[in-house]
C-alpha cells in the first residue's frame, strides 16, 4: 500500500471531529479510526498539536491530576470554530480527490 | 413503558429503594469488568463504564440509550454510585502509590528528566508516557516495554523541546 494522503495535522483534527481528547486518546483514535495504516508517534503528534493550537484550530483545558500519571493533569484539546471549519474542509479536499467526477 | 424503564427513569432515581437496587446491579455488572480496567479507570469513569454496560445488558428493557441520559442518570446517582465504587478507587490509589518496580524505575527517570523540560511539555508528554507505562503492567514482557517507552519518551522530549526552543528563537513553525 502506498503513503497515505493525510498528513498529521489532518488526521489530528478529524480524530477531533469525535469531541474532545487528549494526546495518547488522540494517538489511539487516528489508530483505531484507520485500522493501524496510520500510526502517529510522540515525536509528531504533540508538536503539531501545540501547533495547531498556536494556529487558533484548537484550545487546550488541563483535566484533574492523575495518580497514574504521577499526579500529573491530562492536557485536553478541542477544535475551535475555526478548526471545526478546517477540519471538514480537509474532509471534503479528501473526499473530492477519490470520488469519480460524474461526465455529461 | 417497560415495568423496567418506568422504574428506573431517571426520575425516580431519587427514592432510596430504587436507589439502592439501581446501584446493586450497578456495582454487580461493575464486578464483571477485568480487574485493570477498573483499576485504571477514574471513579467518574468507573461509574459511567457501569452505567453504560448496566444499560447495553438490558438494552432491550431500558429507556436509556444514548450518553445524554447517561449523564443524567449518573448526575442522579453519582454519589450514592461513588459510595459504592469507593473501594476500586481505593484500588487504584493503592496501585498507583505502590507500582512494580519496572514502573517504578520509569517514574523515577522520567520525573528526574522533568527539570529540563517546559513545564507543558513535561506535563502532557510525560504524563501520557507515564499513563501508558501503568498499562503495560501485567503485561508480557512488561519489562521491554516499559524500557522502551521510556527510552523513546526521553528521546523525543529532547527533540520536542529543542524544536520549540527552536521555533519560539526562530520565530518559525516547528515542523
Amino acid at each position: 500500500m502506498g503513503e497515505l494522503p493525510i498528513n498529521t495535522k489532518a488526521a489530528l483534527l478529524q480524530a477531533l471531529i469525535q469531541g474532545e481528547g487528549y494526546g495518547l486518546q488522540l494517538i489511539e483514535r487516528v489508530k483505531e479510526r484507520t485500522k493501524g495504516k496510520l500510526v502517529l508517534h510522540q515525536g509528531t503528534a504533540y508538536p503539531a498539536l501545540r501547533e495547531l493550537e498556536r494556529d487558533g484550530l484548537l484550545k487546550s483545558r488541563e483535566g484533574d491530576p492523575l495518580p497514574e500519571r504521577g499526579g500529573r493533569p491530562r492536557v485536553y484539546y478541542k477544535l475551535t470554530a475555526s478548526g471545526q471549519r478546517a477540519a471538514l474542509e480537509d474532509s471534503r479536499i479528501v473526499m473530492g480527490l477519490f470520488t469519480t467526477p460524474v461526465t455529461t | 413503558v417497560s415495568r423496567w424503564s418506568k422504574k428506573y427513569h431517571p426520575k425516580l432515581i431519587l427514592d432510596p429503594r430504587v436507589m439502592a437496587e439501581i446501584n446493586a446491579e450497578v456495582e454487580k455488572e461493575w464486578n464483571r469488568l477485568p480487574k485493570e480496567e477498573r483499576v485504571r479507570l477514574t471513579v467518574e469513569e468507573q461509574t459511567r463504564s457501569a452505567v453504560w454496560l448496566h444499560s447495553l445488558d438490558e438494552q432491550k428493557l431500558r429507556s436509556i440509550r444514548n450518553e445524554a441520559e447517561v449523564d443524567k442518570l449518573v448526575e442522579t446517582a453519582r454519589t450514592v454510585i461513588q459510595a459504592h465504587f469507593a473501594r476500586d478507587s481505593e484500588l487504584a490509589g493503592t496501585r498507583a502509590t505502590k507500582p512494580t518496580s519496572a514502573v517504578a524505575h520509569a517514574e523515577s527517570i522520567l520525573t528526574w528528566f522533568e527539570a529540563i523540560f517546559s513545564k507543558r511539555v513535561r506535563g502532557e508528554e510525560i504524563g501520557d508516557a507515564l499513563e501508558l507505562i501503568h498499562r503495560f503492567e501485567g503485561r508480557r514482557l512488561a519489562r521491554a516495554l516499559i524500557c522502551t517507552k521510556v527510552v523513546t519518551t526521553v528521546f523525543w522530549l529532547i527533540i520536542n523541546s529543542i524544536r520549540e526552543c527552536a521555533s519560539s528563537l526562530l520565530g518559525k513553525k516547528a515542523e
